[in-house]
């Protein structure tokens, strides 16, 4: 019984505390950091390209890169197709010249 | 200036709108944030990023509820994502502590270090159990309790902000206090 009174009274102590707590002020400068972030934010938005972020980076190398690894397959093979052609018409294995048919 | 004016204002990201709007909330916000966290670094923190949040947000704000009451929200909810981030004690040992199981509450897995300057030091012990033990009631009855009890907002402004009515509201209070009761309760009985 002399146990739970005062565990009673521990608690309504604790919540009478509640009462004591005074109105904290805010920090000094605080609306000078908040105007600085706001507006220091909105700047960096105001760039043009400020939506090309680092995955549009990396997206674009990849690009490039698999673009040029195309030409330059597809230049190969325009090359040898010109070599044996040269080499036909080199060795009459092959006439450059078109038939007409004027001729 | 006339809200509707003001809001045009905000929204167009004019700078002296800001200025106002930081001078007139910058106190209440500020406020609202140390109920929550009762640490005055994370609460200035959180301040911050409740304005950052208003400035690029406010272009999604409709005018269906007052601007005051749009930025408490804001406010409740960052403090709540804060909270949330830090928090590690798991949900099920508020069911344990009201059935009367032996496990205290663990005052070094708060969230934050506390460090509230409104509170005098002959009564830091008792504001420190009770704000972990309200950190341990159901999101909502927590809430209800910091913003009534801690924050002082009365039920109909509380009610505009989490849009529950006022009945509801007084049906959380009590649940609220019985809750903290028994945590209090199986607090100190494991205390002696």
């Amino acid at each position: 019984m002399k146990i739970n009174k005062n565990i009673q009274h521990n608690i309504d102590a604790t919540f009478d505390a509640l009462d004591s707590v005074k109105e904290v002020d805010v920090p000094p400068f605080f609306k000078e950091k908040v105007m600085k972030r706001l507006f220091s934010q909105e700047k960096e938005e105001k760039y043009i390209w400020f939506w090309f972020t680092p995955k549009f980076h990396l997206a674009t190398l990849v690009f490039v890169i698999v673009l040029n690894l195309v030409a330059f397959t597809e230049l190969q093979a325009d090359a040898y197709n010109d070599n044996v052609r040269s080499f036909g018409t080199t060795y009459g294995l092959q006439s450059d010249a078109e038939n007409s048919i004027f001729d | 200036m006339q809200e509707d004016t003001f809001i045009f204002e905000l929204q167009s990201g004019n700078q002296s709108a800001y200025n106002q709007l930081i001078d007139d909330y910058q106190q209440k916000v500020f406020a609202t944030c140390i109920s929550f966290v009762p640490n005055k670094e994370d609460a200035e923190d959180i301040a911050q990023e409740v304005f950052i949040e208003v400035f690029n947000s406010i272009h999604k704000f409709k005018g269906d509820s007052k601007l005051s009451t749009w930025i408490y929200r804001i406010t409740t909810n960052k403090c709540f994502e804060f909270i949330r981030k830090k928090n590690t004690k798991k949900r099920f040992a508020f069911m344990q502590s009201i059935l009367g199981n032996e496990i205290p509450m663990d005052k070094t897995s708060y969230f934050t270090e506390f460090n509230h300057p409104g509170i005098v030091l002959e009564n830091k012990e008792r504001n420190e159990t009770l704000f972990h033990a309200i950190n341990q009631l159901p999101e909502i009855q927590r809430v209800v309790f910091t913003l009534h009890k801690i924050d002082g907002k009365s039920y109909k402004e509380i009610s505009e902000i989490i849009k529950k009515s006022v009945s509801s509201l007084e049906s959380l209070m009590f649940r609220a206090k019985k809750n903290l009761q028994k945590l209090l309760e199986n607090f100190y009985k494991n205390e002696q």
